[in-house]
């Protein structure tokens, strides 16, 4: 039998006078979905009724402090992914699956994890649990130690074995240290006693999750790290560069030492890199030290490190940058610009595997694989004694030649469609295609500073202008370039006399205007004329 | 006469009507806009006891009052004085089934002493109740715990922090209910 409760309506409960925190146009507002029939309530109002966290005007319905902002914004067909989650509103922080056999805690576990906004399910024995797992990832299962037929610890393997990334926590009513070591061993998290405390439990997911969170975030930054630079990135069709990737993918899982020739802006660092993420180091470090940078001393301390006290202003010990390579691959780009002193440090770190801190007598060994470039010309450098020659063949056990870009022409088009879209990307821009005289233009040019050039090219050639086309206007470098181009580098006098040439026709042969545009006065540039046997049209 | 528009059930879980009856289902009506209804007392739900604990079993309470539950009630709502245990916490406020049906909750604890005398100085036990009321409610409809300080679907791990939220939800918990609602009422 029920009543229906006949409470009168709020104006006359008296007892609730003044306990209410809002005015009542802010309540009005805020019980605005549900105020069908006229305003109710008797609160007191003012700055005091406001709630914490919420602006001093009447409307406080935006979001709340600390909330997930799409709560906020709901309306009719809102934020549709809350109807997917069972009609709750939120994502879930993680998915977990409760093993007990008693039906109550299984009950009790799921509804409270449900409530702390979490995916949870439940398990009633061994098997059903080891069904689920390997049908659906979890990420934390709560396992009761003692169950009939299979037991929590056989399950914690089975679970183990089938997705080692799962966390298991055990769940036992008998604090028993002898089977929560145990399972410890076979690779629990962690052990809770039953009944559960709270906050305990809470604090524990919460861990949890924030350590999924960052374990999932560094697999992505790694997948990422490995897709950036693997050697699928190095852009060429040319066979020039297919031998590069070959002898890439063949030295890759090798531990041999690769030395990198090739102009400047070949890509050097790029195909170092490669080299690393296929490797079986590609976890391990990744060091680059440009040597050209340094000057000798500091790129001493910089590779080898030093002792406190080694030398004024050591006040610690530093790790050199063999060191932080342990395990992983050091490329030393510039290796030709390096002194003869480094040079003979660096070929017994290469023969011995072991080197000592600058101050430091304590010898220290390294796993590390070397990979070195240069620009220069090594055996012409050795030639003229600028450069060890047992180094050099140590360093040359695998030689990799980056031809110069004016070599590989058929990969300018590729490049250029490759830099588009990262620039595309980087500057919100819609590029899509090359004027076609800009295209020849970029062909037929030199490219004396090769791919990096490029990029600074099109990176350039972007950022000035909205697209969708690269156009000859775009490449104004070209037009100075265009006597280079034709006859190779000028001299001073050629240049000179091209320049002055040039204002002349701009001046239609007024010497005087000439003169004064050049800043210099008439008889010399008279005299010029008559030096170069210019034209005055 | 038994009014058949929905509604949300409170059922007493003791031999008397409790003093804080008429401010949880006034609370309930406004936050909620939904009408009460209120059934007899039905005495100490003595089939939930566990002898050991000697506490009741709040889960056995929620399966019984679900069974229960009358048909124009969306919602059924326990109120007891007794201390109750779920089978995983040592003991509970209130507990509700998630997107369920019934919600149960206690003054026992509420009263913030473990004899269940009420403490000198301690804010009314209504106040708590009331709160405590919305919140197991809140989850019977699919509100999860919000983080806001000041909702009332702030997880309360003790007293202390029931007495510092309010007894209504903060907007966006607000228009959660407002969509759960209206699909309760569209199934």
């Amino acid at each position: 039998m029920t009543r229906k409760a006949a409470f009168p309506p709020a104006e006359a409960s008296c007892p609730r006078e003044g306990k209410h925190p809002l005015s009542l146009p802010d309540r009005e507002k805020a019980n605005r979905p549900f105020a069908a029939g006229p305003p109710s309530g008797c609160g007191t109002g003012g700055e005091t009724a406001r709630p914490r966290g919420f602006p001093a005007s009447g409307n406080w319905g935006g979001i709340p402090p600390g909330r997930d902002g799409d709560r906020g914004c709901l309306e009719e067909g809102f934020c549709d992914q809350y109807r997917g989650l069972e009609g709750t509103g939120m994502k879930e922080d993680a998915r977990i699956l409760v093993v007990d056999d008693e039906p109550m805690v299984c009950l009790s576990l799921v509804n409270w994890l449900k409530e702390e906004n979490y995916l949870a399910q439940s398990a009633e024995d061994g098997p059903s649990a080891i069904a689920a797992v390997s049908q659906e990832p979890w990420d934390v299962v709560l396992l009761d130690l003692k169950m009939p037929g299979m037991d929590g610890l056989e399950v914690l393997r089975q679970v183990k074995k089938i997705s080692p990334q799962t966390v298991v926590i055990m769940m036992t009513a008998y604090a028993s240290i002898a089977s929560s070591v145990q399972a410890m061993r076979e690779g629990a998290y962690d052990y809770i006693i039953k009944p559960l405390d709270v906050q305990e439990l809470t604090l524990m997911l919460k861990k949890i999750v924030d350590h999924q969170r960052l374990v999932n975030e560094n697999i992505l930054l790694r997948k990422k790290l490995t897709e950036r630079y693997a050697y699928e990135n190095i852009i060429g069709k040319s066979n020039a560069m297919q031998k590069v990737f070959e002898m890439i993918r063949t030295v890759a899982d090798t531990s041999a030492t690769v030395f990198i020739s090739g102009e400047t802006g070949t890509g050097k660092e790029l195909v170092a890199r490669a080299i690393h993420t296929n490797s079986s180091r590609k976890y391990n470090p990744f060091i680059a030290v440009s040597c050209g940078a340094l000057p000798e001393t500091l790129l001493e301390s910089e590779l080898f490190g030093y002792e406190k006290g080694a030398f004024t202003g050591a006040d610690r010990m530093k790790k050199g940058r063999f060191e932080l390579a342990h395990g992983g691959t050091l490329f030393l780009d510039e290796i030709g610009d390096i002194s003869m002193r480094t040079q003979v440090k660096l070929l017994r770190v290469l023969q011995e595997k072991k080197f000592e801190r600058l101050g430091g007598t304590e010898s220290i060994e390294v796993d590390v694989r070397l990979i070195t470039a240069s620009n220069r010309d090594l055996p012409k450098a050795i030639e003229a004694g600028d450069f060890r020659s047992d180094l050099y063949y140590r360093l040359n056990v695998v030689n990799i030649h980056l031809p110069p870009l004016r070599q590989r022409t058929e990969d300018i088009p590729l490049l250029i469609e490759h830099f588009m879209r990262k620039f595309n990307l980087e500057f919100n821009k819609k590029f899509t295609r090359v004027e076609d005289a800009a295209l020849n233009l970029m062909m037929e040019y030199r490219w004396p500073g090769n791919v990096r050039e490029l990029e600074n090219v099109i990176e350039r050639a972007i950022v000035i202008d909205n697209g969708p086309e690269i156009k000859v206007a775009q490449l104004p470098f070209f037009k100075k370039d265009e006597a280079c181009a034709e006859g190779g580098p000028l001299t001073l006098e050629e240049m000179e006399r091209t320049h002055i040439q040039k204002m002349l026709d701009l001046c239609k042969g007024n010497v005087s205007k000439a003169a004064r545009t050049l800043s210099i006065d008439r008889t010399t540039l008279h005299k010029k004329i008559k030096q170069y046997g210019l034209s005055k049209r | 006469m038994i009014d058949q528009s929905p509604a949300i059930h409170l059922v007493i879980l003791e031999a008397e009507e409790p003093d804080y009856l008429r401010q949880v289902a006034e609370s309930i009506q406004e936050q909620f806009d939904l009408d009460v209804t209120v059934g007899k007392p039905l005495g100490l739900p003595t089939y939930a006891l566990d002898p050991v604990r000697k506490q009741y079993n709040s889960n056995l309470i929620l399966k019984r009052l679900a069974e229960t539950c009358p048909p124009h009630a969306v919602k059924v709502l326990g109120l007891t004085a007794v201390d109750l245990f779920s089978p995983i916490f040592t003991y509970v406020f209130g507990e509700a089934l998630f997107q369920g049906k019934s919600a149960v909750i206690s003054a026992f604890r509420l009263r913030g002493v473990p004899d269940a005398k009420a403490a000198l100085g301690c804010p009314p036990l209504m106040n708590r109740m009331e709160k405590e009321a919305v919140h197991e409610l809140g989850h019977t409809f699919g509100l999860r715990h919000c983080l806001d300080p000041d909702c009332v679907m702030n997880y309360s791990s003790g007293v202390q922090c029931a007495d510092r939220k309010f007894p209504f939800f903060c907007p966006a918990c607000r228009e959660l209910l407002l969509w759960s609602l209206k699909k309760s009422m569209r199934e």
